[in-house]
């Protein structure tokens, strides 16, 4: 029970760190978003800049506690820098959390809570265990154990030869092994009783918004849409859905690819379909973008094919040449894991130092 | 050319016998006729695009052949399936006036969504787990035992496959002496022709996973290549006394399975 209460506080304070980057990220490049909006910017500021301290770490092979001690650092300048000029919004943020679950108050609240609680509870319960689970869970296990990153197998616990970049590019899993460092925590608890609950929660937040923009001055209509989305995730059980990704693999990167990054990119794009003019929205798709690879290396492909299509979309519509630049600007990121993906499966390594 | 029969399949195993894809397809026409004609535009671009760029067997073959798999369904997740329909069911139930027909409305939408046997709600699914590891008891005995008895940091150990993909997710000092491809490809009874690089694997694959005893000489030989220091099977195989002739002893039973050791530990073996 206390490892349970442990996980729960951990969720807790995830949640707030996401709110602390977002309101920091929104004071150093002067965005203006909703609250709700913010801390959704938060969950991709804090996973991109966990990435930009954690890669190349991981590409020098340097030992894992370096990487605690420096994403400490980097979280308490964070924090540092959000006390002192951040103060006003998050509090602010805070109260219009309160104040606007005040407002949706009703025996619609109540249920969609409890259908997002179910979900979560769902997937916590499940007892999936896949090869893929094995290896993502074991990296996260193998990386406390032996103070490295990537340089031992994940699946096996053999030492690899050379650092496998299909999983190493990405950052998502030593996050993981960060909170069960720090917790003192198993891998399996954090992800599949924090980690998970992170999607679900996160999902919902991103269906939630998307309510908000497509009934703008109807609260109780997007919480409807939200409770409804769940319900359709619970009866839609085929291989590849993201349904089946969200309930039973959650924890999995993957998971938050299919349910958090994707319904983000769609959400920033139903913004910009509102007004493409507005800055706000292209440094919000320019962030989720950015962070899509430290969350998911499904993401590599997928995000910038949905920022193609789009933005092409929207050119051919208005033939405004900076529609194109800032489109080619929010696909750079992938663009660049990419040209490092295809040159490690065209066998350029990086060797493990013995 | 746009091969549809190459990239039908993998929507029909998507949909599976739901009426989600269906669905979806209503929805957009619906909306597609609600729109303003900028929104049409915009519907019909995205629509040709997606097929040009995404939905096509050729895209969906490369972007396999880039990240190694044989087709690449994850482009699905692209298709905003489940927030269209949660708009359009919303408006469909939302927007009546009355209590009653909203209470209707929404009835009918659930039938549509649950009418289909793909739920995720059944009666296995709806538990308890056995502990908080949510891991089978027995395998958490296994590594138990293991841990009790090691006298080396990173014991190798052969497991049954489905002892083998949850060990280290409980004990990650545990080194694995199967290969996962070895476990994924060469998981059967037959001969080693196929086997290639993975023969030593499938011989202890064999023993472990299928409790074959009759390949004595090939499974010690493969133990000491491997230097493999436990070795857990299901108890039902009864391998003790195979298992003591090429000298591993048990150590201890769990529930199902039975873990042995090599009896001379300290002896050095080598490949």
């Amino acid at each position: 029970m206390v490892q349970l209460a442990v996980c729960f506080l951990i969720i807790v304070l995830l949640g707030i760190e996401f709110c602390v980057y977002g309101v920091g990220f929104r004071k150093i490049f002067r965005v203006e978003l909703q609250g709700y909006e913010t801390a959704i910017l938060g969950f991709f500021v804090y996973f991109g800049m966990f990435q930009i301290v954690a890669l190349p770490l991981i590409l020098l092979q340097r030992p894992f506690h370096e990487l605690i001690v420096l994403w400490l650092v980097a979280t308490g300048a964070m924090h540092v820098f959000v006390a002192l000029k951040g103060r006003k919004e998050l509090g602010s943020m805070t109260l219009g959390i309160f104040a606007g679950l005040w407002r949706m108050k009703g025996i619609l609240l109540a249920a969609v809570i409890l259908l997002v609680a179910f979900a979560c509870w769902f997937q916590g319960t499940q007892q999936y265990i896949g090869w893929d689970t094995t290896y993502y869970i074991g990296t996260i296990n193998t990386t406390v154990y032996t103070d490295t990153m990537y340089v031992y197998d994940g699946n096996s616990g053999v030492m690899a030869k050379t650092l496998e970049l299909r999983y190493a590019l990405s950052a998502f899993y030593m996050h993981s092994a960060l909170l069960c460092k720090l917790a003192s925590l198993s891998g399996i608890l954090i992800q599949k009783y924090v980690m998970g609950t992170i999607c679900i929660l996160m999902h919902g937040l991103i269906v939630f918004a998307m309510g908000r923009r497509l009934f703008p001055d109807k609260e109780k209509k997007a919480l409807f849409m939200t409770g409804l989305v769940f319900l359709m995730h619970l009866g839609f059980q085929t291989m590849y859905t993201a349904s089946d990704f969200l309930l039973i693999r959650g924890y999995e990167a993957k998971g938050f690819c299919a349910n958090v990054v994707i319904p983000a990119v769609f959400y920033a794009v139903v913004c910009l379909w509102q007004d493409k003019q507005r800055r706000e929205y292209w440094v919000f798709l320019f962030m989720i973008c950015f962070s899509s690879v430290p969350v998911s290396m499904s993401s590599i492909l997928i995000v910038p094919a949905m920022v193609v299509v789009t933005v092409l979309a929207e050119w051919l519509l208005d033939r405004k040449w900076k529609i194109l630049w800032q489109g080619f600007l929010c696909a750079v990121p992938n663009g660049i894991y990419l040209v490092a993906y295809f040159l490690y499966t065209q066998g350029v390594k990086i060797m493990i130092h013995k | 050319m746009y091969d549809v029969e190459g990239i039908l399949p993998i929507f029909q195993i998507y949909a599976g016998s739901t009426i989600f894809l269906p669905l979806f397809l209503v929805c957009l026409i619906y909306s597609f006729c609600n729109a303003q004609e900028t929104g049409r535009k915009r519907f019909a671009l995205i629509f040709i695009m997606s097929i040009v760029f995404v939905f096509n067997d050729f895209s969906i073959k490369l972007a396999g052949k880039v990240t190694d798999v044989a087709t690449y369904y994850r482009f699905l997740w692209a298709i905003p399936i489940l927030p269209l329909i949660g708009w359009a069911g919303t408006k469909a139930v939302m927007e009546r006036e009355k209590r009653w027909e909203k209470a209707i409305a929404l009835a009918l939408v659930c039938c549509l969504f649950f009418g289909w046997q793909s739920s995720f709600i059944t009666e296995g699914s709806i538990r308890v787990p056995d502990n908080l590891y949510n891991l089978s008891e027995d395998v958490i005995q296994v590594c138990d035992i293991i841990a009790q008895d090691k006298e080396k940091e990173n014991p190798i150990v052969i497991f049954d496959m489905e002892c083998q993909m949850s060990a280290r997710i409980y004990d990650p000092s545990l080194v694995w002496g199967i290969r996962r491809k070895a476990y994924q490809y060469h998981n059967d009874m037959e001969g080693y022709e196929e086997a290639g690089n993975y023969k030593t694997d499938k011989i202890m694959i064999h023993a472990v996973n299928f409790g074959v005893k009759d390949e004595q000489e090939e499974l010690s030989n493969a133990l000491k290549k491997k230097k493999v220091d436990y070795i857990v099977t299901l108890t039902a195989f009864e391998m003790d006394a195979y298992l003591d002739e090429i000298g591993y002893e048990l150590v201890d039973v769990s529930g199902t399975r039975s873990v042995y050791t090599r009896k001379n530990k300290n002896l050095e073996v080598h490949p």
